[in-house]
């Protein structure tokens, strides 16, 4: 995984190795993981956040703190919103630190 | 010249857009980035949002979404959550943002040579396929590097921190 040769540890290495803060760096990951794909199904519907915030009954700018939050919203909200988009979410488990492939940049430089 | 030695945030991937992020430092070998990044993992930075709070968990939620974001950047090439997690400050600056915490970066080629980069503006060049989801964002050389840290607590970036920025760009670069 490492790139290049360096002589220190990162400080990305120094937080995965320890236990406590892995936890809390996979927990922002996640959440951010799931903001990525709530707006990306949001750009590819082609749906207007006031058209969103209209399906489900909440304020534009309770969407927008959502879409644009750290990406720690509930479960229910979540689906809430996928499925006014007229989607759902399955969760796929993986062994920890191989969830963010670079799917974007392989996608843009293929 | 001695061996400059900068702070390693972040390691890139093999095969990906980036080397590494990592601190730059001052004409006085210090690292304002390095500092910040250490007093915001602790919980300990003084803020205008102080809560007076010691560790202020605040702080050490938006370390790790900041460090998240930096990750997935380097790994991708493309910016974190979009504008939620990278932003354009012009000339040649960025900014990586998690909660009010700010740290702006510039990029430098695998020589340390820089030249500035700003947000594109005219979809229909920057992307002609119409594929990319962030296509206001340029691709960055394969080194980022941070300059310092703010809190932001208005609208507008603090024009202090943007000339603290370049200013801070300006020192690094003379290192080599």
């Amino acid at each position: 995984m490492a790139k290049g040769s360096h002589e220190h540890r990162s400080l990305l290495e120094e937080i995965e190795a320890d236990p406590g803060a892995s936890r809390e760096l996979a927990a922002a990951g996640l959440a951010r993981r799931v903001l990525e794909a709530l707006n990306s199904a949001l750009e590819e519907s082609e749906t207007a956040a006031s058209t969103l915030a209209s399906e489900l009954g909440v304020s534009q700018s309770a969407v927008s703190q959502v879409l644009n939050g750290d990406g720690n919203l509930r479960i229910y909200t979540l689906a809430r919103y996928l499925r006014a988009l007229g989607l759902e979410a399955t969760i796929e488990l993986v062994p920890a630190g191989s969830a963010d492939v670079p799917v974007v940049y392989e996608a843009r430089h293929s | 010249m001695s061996k400059v030695d900068r702070w390693i945030v972040v390691v890139g991937r093999d095969g990906g857009p980036h080397d590494r992020i990592e601190c730059a430092l001052r004409s006085d070998g210090s690292s304002p980035a390095r500092e910040f990044l250490i007093g915001l993992k602790a919980g300990a930075l003084k803020s205008r949002g102080d809560r007076g709070v010691d560790p202020d968990s605040t702080q050490v939620h938006d370390f790790f979404v900041l460090l998240d974001r930096m990750r997935a950047t380097a790994y991708s090439g493309e910016p974190a959550h979009g504008r939620t997690g990278v932003n354009s400050l012009g000339a040649g600056l960025w900014e990586f943002k998690g909660g009010t915490a700010r740290i702006p970066f510039f990029d430098v080629d695998q020589f340390g040579r820089h030249e500035p980069k700003n947000e594109e503006t005219d979809r229909a060049i920057a992307d002609p396929d119409s594929r990319r989801e962030y296509w206001w964002y340029p691709d960055l050389d394969p080194v980022l590097r941070l300059t310092h840290g703010f809190f932001k607590d208005s609208q507008r970036t603090d024009q202090r921190e943007l000339d603290l920025a370049n200013e801070i760009r300006g020192e690094d670069l003379a290192h080599g």
